[in-house]
């Protein structure tokens, strides 16, 4: 027995005025109730790097499209049709963002049954995955870290660039100026700096980790910092940057945002201050 | 931590310039009249007048010129690029929860102002723990175009009557917060809803004594937004 499919593909539209869209989601209804899938979801799990991936706009629009991932699943709890069909309506009236940019029927029949099967099959054949850059995948990775390390709960942890400025008691003049990529501050502060090795030239990562290593020798020597909570984040550590790394080993901690005890460990760090 | 140095400052690092000022544009819905909604462009500019002067949560918009006249510039709700979803059926309860308070701001101004459409015209953020944004958009049916005719609408406004008889938040708001606002509706000056409702000039068809005649309208049922909302919490709070 076959079965029959009504499905609409939801596409993200950057530009309105080009009006070329990314095919990112399929909505249907079927047996009395919603069913979606859209990309960057699998099961529970968010991974946003796909739809940053798409342009600068939706890179800067990660936000909001976790807020769209909600509407989705909202709408596979939807059991009534008139329901579904005005939500569809109303992405169909956009003209820029999320839009309701065609709709069909399939027709499937051979191990295709059920309705999540179908759904898969359509989201395969419609909507490109696109590839994820190394520092986009260090990104999202390093947000997911921060989550469950459980830090980005803390009041006082900086979730940006800052910018820590010290001056010497004795010459008011004399500024040192201390920037991490994030900071807890506190009683006893934990200093983060990211440093990114996949698809990063040896050069640029040279320079990179000289700044940063002059940052960690100031915050200790200002005192701002002890090394121990000066944190060197970054993600695939091979053979070949060892040498360099090992620059690092009197005045920082480095953690590999990769490995699975990484979010254990900051937890354990920021608990260790308190 | 050394003797020989203080923190003189802690700061995100920021651009040059105080303010850090930069050129931007940003994206709104722009309505306009028509033969369906002939007095679209007055409902939205003065239930948003009225909403900022009560401080109901609502989309910020602005009257704009184009080549056909006067319109309305609904701002869109979002990131660049992105809009956000308007609000499905099965996040109503959900938002409701999230924003109790806006949630019960909006069905009685919804009341106040006889907009019987309030359908799924919210944005919300459910997810964005730290960025909370609950606004209502859309209010082209309430006020003049309560019903099919202006004369009519005003009529029915100054008329103790409901009006509202489905919103995504009946059942979903506490009689605690809708009392609340209804009360402060009530208690504001008449003086006030006249500022909002009269232009001191026609917009597009909506003449100056039909603008007097809404807010004598609204005048009156402010006084009696109270009584109405208490008349009613049967069908307010009652799930449909």
């Amino acid at each position: 027995m076959a079965l029959s499919l009504h499905f609409h593909i939801v596409q993200y539209i950057d530009d309105p005025f080009l009006s070329e869209g990314r095919n990112v989601a399929v909505l249907a209804f079927h047996n009395g109730r919603g069913h979606y899938r859209a990309l960057g979801v699998e099961g529970s799990r968010l991974i946003p790097g796909y739809f940053k991936s798409l342009s600068p706009k939706a890179h800067d629009s990660e936000w909001a499209y976790r807020e769209w991932i909600s509407w989705f699943r909202s709408i596979s709890n939807i059991r009534v049709v008139e329901q579904f069909d005005e939500a569809v309506a109303r992405l169909e009236n956009n003209n820029s963002g999320m839009v309701a940019a065609s709709e069909g029927v399939v027709e499937l029949a051979d191990g295709y049954l059920e309705v999540s099967d179908a759904m898969d099959y359509l989201f395969k054949r419609l909507v490109r995955i696109p590839k994820i850059s190394p520092a986009l995948a260090f990104e999202d990775r390093l947000a997911e870290v921060f989550w469950q390390a459980e830090i980005i709960f803390n009041e006082n942890f900086m979730n940006e660039v800052v910018e820590v400025e010290m001056i010497s008691e004795e010459d008011e003049s004399e500024v040192v100026r201390l920037e991490f990529s994030h900071l807890l501050t506190g009683y006893r502060p934990i200093g983060f700096n990211t440093l990114v090795l996949m698809g990063a030239t040896q050069k640029s990562i040279s320079a990179q980790a000289r700044r940063i290593s002059t940052t960690f020798k100031n915050a200790i020597r200002t005192g701002y910092l002890q090394p121990d909570r000066c944190v060197l984040l970054c993600g695939g550590v091979k053979e070949k940057h060892r040498d360099m790394l090992a620059q690092f080993s009197d005045i920082a901690v480095v953690m590999d945002i990769f490995e699975k005890s990484t979010a254990h460990k900051i937890n354990r760090l920021m608990w260790i201050g308190t | 931590m050394s003797a020989n140095y203080k923190i003189r400052s802690i700061r995100k690092k920021s651009l040059p310039g105080v303010t850090a000022p930069v050129a931007c544009s940003l994206d709104a819905i722009l309505k306009f009249d028509s033969a369906e909604s002939p007095y679209c462009v007055y409902s939205e500019l003065v239930a948003l007048r009225l909403a900022q002067t009560f401080h109901i949560p609502v989309a910020s918009g602005v009257l704009t010129m184009t080549g056909s006249g006067e319109a309305y510039a609904s701002i869109e709700l979002g990131s660049p690029g992105l809009r956000l979803p308007d609000l499905s059926p099965p996040q109503y309860a959900n938002a409701a929860s999230h924003y109790a308070e806006e949630a019960a701001a909006l069905v009685v101004f919804d009341i106040f102002i006889g907009n019987w459409d309030r359908g799924s015209n919210i944005k919300t953020s459910l997810v964005t723990s730290h960025l909370p944004i609950f606004q209502g958009f859309d209010h082209e049916h309430g006020l003049l175009a309560v019903e099919s005719e202006p004369l009519k609408s005003i009529e029915r406004l100054a008329r103790q009557e409901l009006i509202v008889q489905n919103h995504p938040f009946f059942g979903h708001i506490s009689h605690t917060f809708a009392t609340k606002w209804a009360e402060r509706i009530s208690q504001s000056q008449d003086e006030m809803i006249r500022e909002c409702c009269e232009l001191k000039r026609p917009l597009r068809t909506v003449t100056t004594d039909m603008q007097a005649n809404l807010a004598n309208a609204l005048c009156m049922r402010k006084q009696v937004l109270p009584r109405i909302i208490s008349d009613n919490m049967k069908i307010i709070r009652s799930w449909r």
